[in-house]
């Protein structure tokens, strides 16, 4: 299957490689989540990040449990990752992982987000979880359909949520059972 | 609002010293009902830094319900979410000890909150309801929530998943 758009764009690289992410990673992964905190609604943070700041966003991922993060890499330098986090921390939100998908910008449109869908639920599978969730600001139609192709279904919208570059965003939540 | 035969209620601020009733009622709904995705009772001095959250000016306040016996529930509104784009949002929350459900009091508690609330920098307010529970879900429709979405088996506890109803109300 080829996430490519219509029109055409350039094609997943050959190279590419699924992996857990590392520490090393850490500045390339947030010179990519600073993009769309500077330029995007996507995210709801408002300032960028250094490398240090995010450590401890860092630390809740581990290689194995239900919380984790993957990098695709290609020619040595990661182009976009993808983690499953805690929804909430209520004891009985355990049951529940929310999703985050990102691609270095220029790498978007090259199937990388499908791969590391791919290989996160892969590995999720083991884990005892029984829902992903994902938010996405509105509108994100390449968002909104990668979570549809890989089965997640609407739950709703909440309203004017989040308030980013002077103005009010909607957020869809998506849901899937693992 | 109180019954004939019930004394009256006020409404304040909550204070420091009222977190042991406060934990006391919240910890009825941890132990026996899905309504709080909480799982084990909390002591009133683990409950500090969620009390700590709430302010008496801002947007996130805390008021109790009180008679001449005691607090008798509770409502707030705190951070929805982490991200900053969220602070105009805020989540409400609202408890009632058991003995004084039914008497008017969740909505004398709401009106006040949404009064308090009036004069800060919100745009909406959010709450997530376990389904199935009536009573919430009325009180929230009567205060103008609407249903936003429907989160399916989103948490585990007593060995079943339970549905989390997200309703919404404008704030501005």
């Amino acid at each position: 299957m080829s996430t490519e758009r219509a029109g055409g764009s350039a094609r997943t690289p050959t190279d590419l490689t699924i992996r857990p992410a590392t520490i090393d990673d850490l500045p390339r992964l947030t010179e990519i989540y600073n993009h769309y905190i500077v330029n995007t609604p996507t995210t709801f943070d408002l300032d960028p990040f250094t490398a240090d700041q995010r450590r401890e966003w860092f630390s809740h991922y581990a290689a194995t449990g239900p919380h984790r993060m993957l990098v695709a890499e290609s020619a040595g330098v990661v182009l976009g990752y993808t983690t499953t986090s805690k929804f909430h921390p209520r004891a009985a939100y355990d049951t529940t992982v929310e999703m985050t998908i990102l691609s270095a910008p220029e790498a978007i449109g090259r199937g990388i987000g499908h791969r590391l869908y791919e290989a996160i639920f892969d590995e999720l599978r083991k884990e005892d979880v029984h829902m992903a969730m994902a938010a996405i600001t509105l509108p994100n139609e390449a968002s909104c359909a990668i979570h549809e192709r890989f089965g997640f279904t609407r739950v709703g919208v909440l309203r004017e949520v989040g308030r980013k570059f002077d103005q009010y965003w909607d957020v869809v939540w998506y849901e899937k059972k693992l | 609002m109180s019954g004939p035969n019930e004394p009256a209620v006020e409404i304040r601020p909550a204070r420091a010293d009222d977190l042991a009733r406060l934990t006391e009622i919240y910890n009825f709904y941890i132990i026996n009902t899905p309504i709080t995705f909480d799982i084990d009772p909390i002591t009133a001095e683990d409950r500090r830094p969620w009390f700590a959250q709430f302010a008496e000016t801002g947007p996130h306040r805390l008021l109790v319900a009180e008679d001449t016996g005691g607090v008798l529930g509770y409502a707030g509104s705190h951070q929805f979410r982490v991200k900053k784009a969220y602070d105009t949002s805020v989540e409400t929350t609202i408890y009632l000890a058991q003995e004084a459900t039914s008497r008017g009091i969740g909505s004398a508690l709401y009106t006040a909150l949404f009064d308090a609330l009036r004069s800060e920098d919100l745009h909406m307010a959010v709450a997530g309801i376990t389904l199935p529970n009536a009573a919430s879900v009325a009180l929230h429709q009567r205060f103008g929530f609407v249903q936003a979405g429907l989160m399916h088996a989103i948490g585990r506890k007593f060995d079943q998943y339970w549905d989390v109803g997200w309703c919404e109300r404008p704030m501005a």
